[in-house]
């Protein structure tokens, strides 16, 4: 009998490996940032050909590595950051597993060039799917510089799911912004396709890095955090509440300088503002988190994005704390209460009180009335559909802000405010779907002030942005001018640049599908927004009665432009459950 | 305090200040302050940005000071018969206003709640008349931007030099340029942004005033105007204004001779089937004819044909209607002549006459 279970070859293994640790173009420039940064290089330049599909390139002025080391890197789990399993408990640096560079190595043609300050030459090792081609001596300043070509050349597989060009560039872009934002003491010079597309020089605070590489427009709004105790070390900046995003993608959290994903401090964040920040909103916050590398794991994840903590309730204590100082600072946000129970009521207590339920406070079962648009309760077209508008009957306002109808077997409390909101939108939409869209040129074209990653999305939209009435102008590589915005915004006094960065934000959270739809919905939103009825006002009942039957006729009139809900329904069965009838 | 006056001088007081007064920031500031002194009563109203103070000389009998609600003061003497009426301060703060048979009691606030009134020098920068000012705000005031963000379009440029005074205001939309000559400016040359919300009040200063002189003061954060025995102090919007030289376009392939009144009424019935919330019309160029069109896919379809003179090329132009109506409100000349080089770069519409010292740039819309 032949035996069938055999080792697999280093080869074989090494691309199993880089299957996990390198996921895309934006995975290597991660190693390869990392690696440099734990080598203590001031200044990195990198440099992208094709979305990283030809080129990938990182050039440091760190402390190099001698031939032989730079021989050993390319052996699987050869590092000179941990030695004994005691390390793991103490990691201090960004890299530790010894598998980015031999990763690498294996699905690319690499290059590798290295000299230590003291050693007179360099040497250079030219790697191909991770044999070693070539080993020889060079001239090279002090440093390190890894080039990666032809990214996955051997792995045909996942080479065909590389995106496009500008989606990569956008993931890559992604990634260094993060690390960016971490050390402003290094410089960093990113270019792609020979073009200079953004220079981070050194700066002397995390301040000014924040505003050249995240946000310009939050200067005046941020906030600075820092709390300081034997266990752990709290600094960075949060943005006021009155500034706020439409996603978390201005939310970074790092725990001993290492960009993580962690729900605790998501969590927090969340908790600190409370309900001083619209539900869909999210305030810009860059936090820094450094602990003793014994309280946390960062060996969860192969590529190092989710951590643990060992006391995570010590850590979400102290973090609160210190959010809680900086906007108290501030006077606009209460004092945060600390509660000892389980984060689970906590959690409930939050969402319930985000469902306005003004007639029956403190009844928990109207939580499942928190509306969710992709729910499949909501999924049925439009009220009118069901061909039963004609029974309603309105009942009457309720402290000028809800109307209160009649229909289908119980009642509804529309909320008519964000239900003269979600008509209007309605309205807009499909306006635009009618006609041409017409432009108003502007007289001052408008300067857009942009993060690296969203630059390459902008250029990559142009043309839909366009076909909506934006017309933007490239001026230089970075510099771009909204020349023109659609003429249906004279209405409003909404700034349109705030408008394109909302866009933007949306795009890039999902760049490929529907982004029409979310050019449209965005414009139609921040119109609708200038509705004629104000949430306290006593409208004629004959305008009551427009709303209510627009409404009724909505495409989804479960929920305004911005995600809150419009109306509440209550049944007839679920009244008589109440007054114990049944 | 004790004060003696005829109702209808003591009420054109009042609503000089009455304009600044505000309800929504701090109560104080809804107050007007009465101040009883030898010279006269002086009356002040502010809203921390503008201030405004007018004198009554004559009037006092006894002096004191305090404060007390504008709305208020205003609606009763508004209310009052014409004759004479006394007003008189008690020990309580209290303001009791009598007039013939009927008396009023108002709660007062004490004068030290007050905003002090701004202090200022009194160097002169330059004295213009009355209706000329008036004119050339009329004229440039309208096309002030409503957006708070863009914060230095919330008010009017002034450029003053020896020899010309000149107002401008854009929004960024549509550009107003409104000039005069100037006998002399004290010193240097002054270039400063005027809240719309001082212009405002001025004009309505003005528009009763009898036909005299302003005189103008301009310091490093405020801008002083003085109409008689009133004076209006206004800080200034700090920050640059837009080159607005540069928007006006210097070359221009046509220009188009159109009667003021017929274009205005072509514009107001084409427009009633406009796109209420773009507000576009197109202006089609022909050989020697123009067709007005407005189209509205809910509402319908509407064109009108002016005849003109004209050579060019067929040409399509898009404009908001309403920013062609305001400014056709503004010319005073019989025809207008409106200038044109590409159809999505600025026009610019000016009176026919070349004395007229005035001139607007509407851009332009793709439709």
């Amino acid at each position: 009998m032949n035996n069938r279970i055999r080792l697999l070859s280093e080869q074989m293994a090494n691309l199993i490996a880089a299957g996990e640790v390198i996921e895309r173009p934006a995975s290597v420039v991660k190693e390869l940032l990392e690696n440099a940064l734990d080598a203590g290089a001031k200044n990195i330049q990198i440099k992208i050909e094709k979305g990283g599909r030809q080129l990938i390139s990182v050039k440091d002025d760190g402390i190099g590595m001698s031939a032989d080391d730079a021989l050993l890197c390319l052996e699987r789990h050869a590092t000179s950051k941990i030695s004994a399993p005691d390390d793991l408990d103490k990691i201090g640096t960004l890299g530790f597993r010894g598998e980015a560079i031999p990763s690498i190595a294996a699905v690319s043609r690499m290059k590798l060039t290295t000299r230590q300050k003291n050693n007179l030459n360099g040497t250079e090792i030219s790697i191909e799917g991770g044999k070693i081609k070539q080993v020889k001596e060079a001239g090279f300043p002090p440093g390190t510089k890894i080039d990666v070509r032809n990214l996955f050349y051997n792995t045909p597989a996942r080479r065909k799911f590389l995106k496009s060009e500008e989606n990569e560039l956008y993931h890559i872009s992604a990634h260094l912004e993060r690390l960016v934002i971490a050390y402003p003491e290094v410089s960093f010079n990113f270019q792609h396709n020979e073009r200079q597309i953004k220079l981070y020089p050194i700066v002397e605070s995390l301040r000014t890095r924040i505003i050249t590489a995240l946000d310009s427009n939050a200067e005046d709004y941020l906030l600075p955090v820092e709390y300081q105790d034997e266990y752990c070390k709290i600094r960075g900046y949060i943005s006021t509440p009155d500034y706020t995003k439409n996603n978390k993608q201005y939310q970074l959290t790092y725990v001993n300088h290492r960009w993580v994903k962690n729900n605790t401090l998501d969590f927090s964040l969340y908790k600190a503002y409370g309900s001083f920040v619209e539900k869909g909103k999210y305030p810009l916050a860059v936090l820094f988190i450094d602990i003793p590398a014994g309280e946390v794991d960062v060996n969860v994840h192969p590529t190092k994005r989710e951590i643990r903590f060992r006391k995570e309730f010590e850590v979400k204590k102290r973090l609160l704390l210190a959010l809680n100082n900086a906007l108290s600072k501030k006077e606009v946000i209460p004092q945060v209460v600390f509660e000892n129970d389980s984060n689970k009521t906590a959690n409930r207590q939050n969402i319930f009180t985000q469902v306005k339920v003004d007639y029956q406070p403190g009844h928990h079962k109207y939580v499942t009335y928190k509306i969710n648009e992709d729910a499949e309760v909501f999924k049925i077209t439009s009220l009118k559909d069901q061909n039963k508008h004609e029974a309603y009957r309105i009942l009457g306002q309720v402290a000028n802000l809800y109307l209160i109808v009649e229909y289908d077997n119980g009642f509804y409390i529309i909320d008519q405010h964000a239900a003269h909101e979600r008509v209007q939108y309605e309205k807009i939409m499909s306006e635009f779907e009618k006609g041409p869209v017409e432009s108003q040129h502007l007289m001052y074209p408008s300067p857009l002030d942009l993060p690296t990653s969203k630059l390459e999305l902008l250029k990559a939209y142009l043309e839909k942005l366009e076909n909506f009435g934006f017309v933007i102008e490239i001026i230089g590589p970075d510099s771009f001018f909204i020349k023109a915005i659609p003429a249906i915004l004279n209405e409003s006094s909404e700034n349109p640049r705030q408008l394109v960065y909302d866009i933007l934000d949306e795009l890039a959270l999902n760049s490929e599908s529907n982004a029409e739809k979310k050019i449209v919905s965005n414009i139609a939103a921040s119109i609708a927004c200038h509705s004629d009825i104000k949430e306290s006002d006593k409208p004629p009942q004959i305008v009551i009665e427009s709303i209510i039957s627009a409404l009724f006729s909505c495409q989804n009139p479960f929920v305004c432009p911005h995600g809150r809900p419009t109306l509440i329904r209550l049944t007839l069965a679920e009244l008589a459950k109440k007054f114990k009838r049944k | 305090m004790k004060i003696v006056c005829q109702r209808s001088l003591i009420l054109k007081a009042i609503n000089d200040v009455l304009g600044v007064t505000n309800k929504d920031t701090l109560p104080i500031l809804s107050n007007i302050l009465l101040d009883g002194r030898a010279s006269g009563l002086e009356l002040v109203g502010t809203d921390l940005e503008v201030g405004i103070k007018t004198v009554l000389p004559d009037v006092v009998k006894e002096i004191g000071a305090i404060t007390v609600s504008a709305r208020k003061l205003s609606d009763i003497i508004r209310e009052l018969p014409e004759a004479e009426l006394q007003i008189v301060l008690d020990d309580n703060n209290n303001v009791i206003i009598s007039c013939q048979n009927a008396q009023f009691c108002l709660n007062g606030i004490r004068k030290e709640e007050f905003p002090l009134f701004p202090e200022f020098s009194e160097a002169e920068s330059f004295e213009i008349s009355s209706e000329i000012l008036t004119d050339i705000i009329k004229k440039t005031i309208f096309a002030v931007s409503k957006e708070e963000s863009r914060y230095t379009l919330n008010g009017v440029l002034l450029n003053a030099t020896a020899g010309s005074l000149t107002l401008v205001a854009t929004d960024g939309h549509r550009l107003a340029v409104a000039g005069t000559t100037l006998e002399k400016v004290s010193s240097d040359d002054i270039s400063i942004i005027i809240p719309i919300k001082a212009l405002n009040e001025l004009s309505k200063i003005l528009s009763v005033e009898e036909k005299s002189s302003v005189r103008l003061m301009v310091e490093e954060t405020q801008v002083i105007f003085k109409v008689g025995s009133t004076i209006i102090v206004s800080r200034l919007i700090e920050g640059p204004f837009p080159d607005y030289d540069r928007v006006i376009p210097k070359e221009v392939n046509q220009k188009i001779t159109l009667s003021r009144d017929e274009l205005t009424h072509v514009i107001r019935r084409v427009s009633l089937l406009a796109n209420q919330k773009t507000c576009s019309i197109k202006f089609i160029l022909k050989h020697d004819e123009m067709e007005i069109v407005a189209k509205n896919p809910e509402a319908g379809e509407a064109k009108e044909l002016l005849k003109i003179n004209y050579q060019g090329d067929f040409i399509k132009l898009g404009y908001n209607y309403r920013y062609l109506l305001d400014v056709l409100k503004c010319i005073k000349s019989e025809n207008i002549i409106f200038e044109i080089t590409q159809p999505l770069n600025p026009a610019v519409v000016r009176p026919e006459s070349e004395i007229e010292n005035y001139l607007y740039v509407i851009m332009p819309m793709k439709v």
